[in-house]
């Protein structure tokens, strides 16, 4: 098993590595001067330009400038933002993490309402059922950009019960409980913006396999025992459906990722996904390359964590990668 | 045992049971009866469709409420009639009187849990005094499964030993009768000789009764005191198992017989029965095995046969062409040849 993992791992850095090279190439296509590609369109001092060239050897070979390259970013040099006065590296860490805050809890949240609303909708069947497809059906048609606006017109607008935009209000405590408290007011309209949606694809998902379950023979003898529908539910379906659940999450961090570009720029959330899109507008190029490459280590890091616990929740799996890579 | 003025445990009468799907009707039971007295071993043999599982599972209130329906006929179990129970009824009886053990062991363990977490939760409340862990041990002594099989996932044993832990599961609740849908189907012949005398050695023991589904006669006849042979929902002939295998009076009994004989005909082909099962989905007139029968007359086109009695010891039959326990001996049942 833990061969399979190092055979994961190994693939992924691979990944990672070919992102590298594409980021690499990028520059090199960028039309004009590499070194201006390098910078952004903001006036850089000329000597940051001299030392650029002499880090990259730009009259070297290509494959001298590949390795200087990635010597630089072994080192965490991924450049400096002119647009925002910052080494490119501190800059999309602190936005990454703003942008994690928002997506981890949505994923996890969506993911275990996703699972009760449609274990929920097999257990009442009827009524029950078709609001829960009702409610799918919703959170997957409906715009991000669209519910965003309404959110903030009902909730900050009319009521003034949640705050419009940003993370922090200027007013609210600098730490303790209190600063705490007014991050989660300022979390709840686009959580609920990213988590319309994933629910949605949860529930979906969910309803799926909780319905392939139901029809499992095993279910007939939990049945045959004299077990309540509910315990069956609840110890029999609930753990075998998760599991193809479990499967999507990788995929669904990457989505999530994502929809923060449309979700941050709505509420001015200050993630990647709000200063990839400023970025984008002011031609940073460093930034761009830097949230590329961070964004996919961290979905490839997510898609191995997520087989990670495919393996610890279904123990089939457990036992056959045990048993082929012993 | 089997003393026909006891009470019995289980009388299914002239069951008839549809199946509701999006585009037909399947007739799955029309008009099966059975009884079984208490500590009875009873089998029940018919072809692959013939309506077996579903008399079991009807038996056991299993079918899903949702696209089964009894459309007439009764089952008294212990004197009572469950063919209206409700899911909370059936709970109750399932947790006590009845247990059922299935085909394919593997599919019907939940591969995501222990053995003896599956095993604990068949044991019902009210034997729980004692310890459950010690009645687990007990219960795994009792099919003759390792203490270390406990801890294992259903995919870790062998299909024997799966097939012992749906036993030790289903003798969890001390039930009156268990219904074996032939548990030993999906096992190798070897595994299969250690599962049916290990059922007979438990029979005996917790002098519980039985009814084990097949469609191997001599597996039934060697573990049951009487038979049942279905064709097409319906139980077609009945007794004791040694008048059947002696004196088989309906033409299928007969054909089951011969090609579980692999009896060779003087052209030199094996006997089989010709043609096919009927389709449930649609009406029959008269007889349903008439179109395979090498015996049908006119009148099987459009009376279905009355149910006869054949000599003193309980055996019966529903068809035309046999009118006594003597009846004319096999004729090659090779109907394509016909
Ligand atoms: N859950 C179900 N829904 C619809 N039709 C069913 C269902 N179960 C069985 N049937 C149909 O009912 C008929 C009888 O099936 P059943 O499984 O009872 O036969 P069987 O004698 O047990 O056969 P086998 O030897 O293959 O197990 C078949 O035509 C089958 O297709
Ligand atoms: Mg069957």
């Amino acid at each position: 098993m833990w061969q399979y993992f190092l055979k994961r791992v190994f693939w992924s850095i691979v990944t990672i590595f070919v992102i590298i090279i594409v980021n690499f190439v990028l520059i090199k296509l960028v039309p004009g001067d590499p070194v201006h590609a390098m910078i952004g369109d903001f006036p850089a001092p000329q000597d940051y330009i001299d030392q650029l060239r002499r880090d990259f050897g730009l009259d070297q070979p290509l494959h001298v400038q590949l390795w200087l390259y990635l010597g630089n970013l072994a080192q965490g040099n991924f450049g400096f933002s002119f647009a925002n006065r910052q080494p490119v590296l501190d800059l999309i860490l602190g936005r990454t993490v703003n942008t994690l805050i928002l997506i981890l809890p949505a994923i996890v949240f969506s993911a275990i309402i996703g699972i009760a609303l449609s274990l929920a909708a097999a257990s009442r069947g009827g009524g029950f059922d078709i609001t829960v497809s009702a409610i799918t059906l919703f959170g997957y048609s409906i715009p991000v950009f669209w519910l965003g606006q309404v959110l903030v017109l009902i909730f900050a607008i009319v009521l003034g019960v949640l705050p419009t935009s940003g993370m922090y209000s200027l007013r609210a405590p600098q730490s303790g409980f209190g600063a705490f408290l007014d991050l989660l007011r300022h979390m709840v309209l686009p959580l609920a913006c990213i988590m319309a949606f994933k629910i949605a694809v949860f529930s979906r998902t969910a309803r799926a396999s909780i319905l392939g379950v139901l029809n499992s023979d095993f279910v007939m003898t939990a049945r045959a025992k004299g077990l309540s529908r509910g315990y069956t539910l609840w110890r029999h379906v609930l753990p075998n459906a998760v599991i193809p659940v479990i499967a999507v999450f990788g995929y669904q961090f990457g989505h999530a990722l994502t929809s923060s570009l449309l979700v941050e720029t709505v509420f001015a959330w200050p993630g990647v996904g709000q200063l990839f899109v400023t970025a984008v507008g002011q031609r940073d190029f460093p930034v761009l390359q830097g949230i590329l490459l961070l964004s996919t280590i961290l979905v490839v890091v997510a898609n191995v964590l997520a087989d990670l616990l495919y393996t610890i929740v279904d123990p089939r799996i457990r036992r056959s990668l045990g048993a082929r890579h012993a | 045992m089997t003393s026909p003025q006891a009470k019995p445990l289980v009388e299914i009468s002239d069951l008839h049971l549809s199946y509701t799907m999006q585009r037909a009707t399947i007739q799955a039971s029309r008009g099966a009866s059975l009884t079984i007295a208490p500590g009875e071993a009873v089998g029940l043999v018919g072809e692959s469709g013939s309506g077996k599982s579903t008399l079991a599972r009807a038996l056991l209130g299993l079918n899903d409420p949702k696209s089964t329906r009894i459309d007439s006929g009764s089952i008294f179990v212990d004197g009572t009639d469950v063919t209206r129970f409700g899911e909370r009824d059936w709970r109750v009886l399932r947790g006590s009187s009845l247990s059922m053990v299935f085909q394919d062991p593997l599919s019907f363990l939940n591969p995501v849990m222990r053995i003896d977490r599956q095993i604990v939760e068949a044991i019902p409340k009210s034997m729980r005094a004692e310890g459950v862990s010690e009645r687990v041990d007990d219960l795994l002594r009792l099919v003759k499964l390792p203490q270390a099989a406990r801890r294992s996932y259903p995919h870790e044993l062998s299909g024997g030993m799966r097939q012992r832990v749906l036993l030790a599961m289903a003798l969890a609740s001390k039930p009156k009768l268990l219904v074996a849908d032939e548990p030993t189907t999906a096992l190798d012949v070897t595994t299969q000789a250690e599962i049916m005398d290990l059922l007979g050695e438990l029979r005996q023991r917790l002098g519980m009764a039985m009814l084990l589904i097949s469609h191997d006669l001599g597996l039934v006849s060697k573990a049951c005191e009487r038979i049942y042979v279905m064709y097409a929902g319906r139980t077609v002939e009945w007794g004791p198992g040694s008048s059947i295998l002696k004196t088989p009076a309906h033409p299928y009994t007969k054909g089951l017989f011969d090609s579980a004989r692999a009896l060779r005909l003087p052209n030199g082909l094996f006997a089989t029965i010709g043609g096919d099962v009927p389709n449930l989905a649609h009406k029959i007139e008269g007889c349903p095995f008439r179109m395979r029968c090498p015996l049908a007359m006119p009148k099987c086109t459009t009376m279905s046969p009355a149910t006869q009695v054949l000599g003193q010891d309980g055996h019966w039959v529903r068809c035309w062409a046999a009118q006594d326990s003597g009846i004319a001996p096999a004729q090659g049942n090779d109907v394509k040849n016909a």
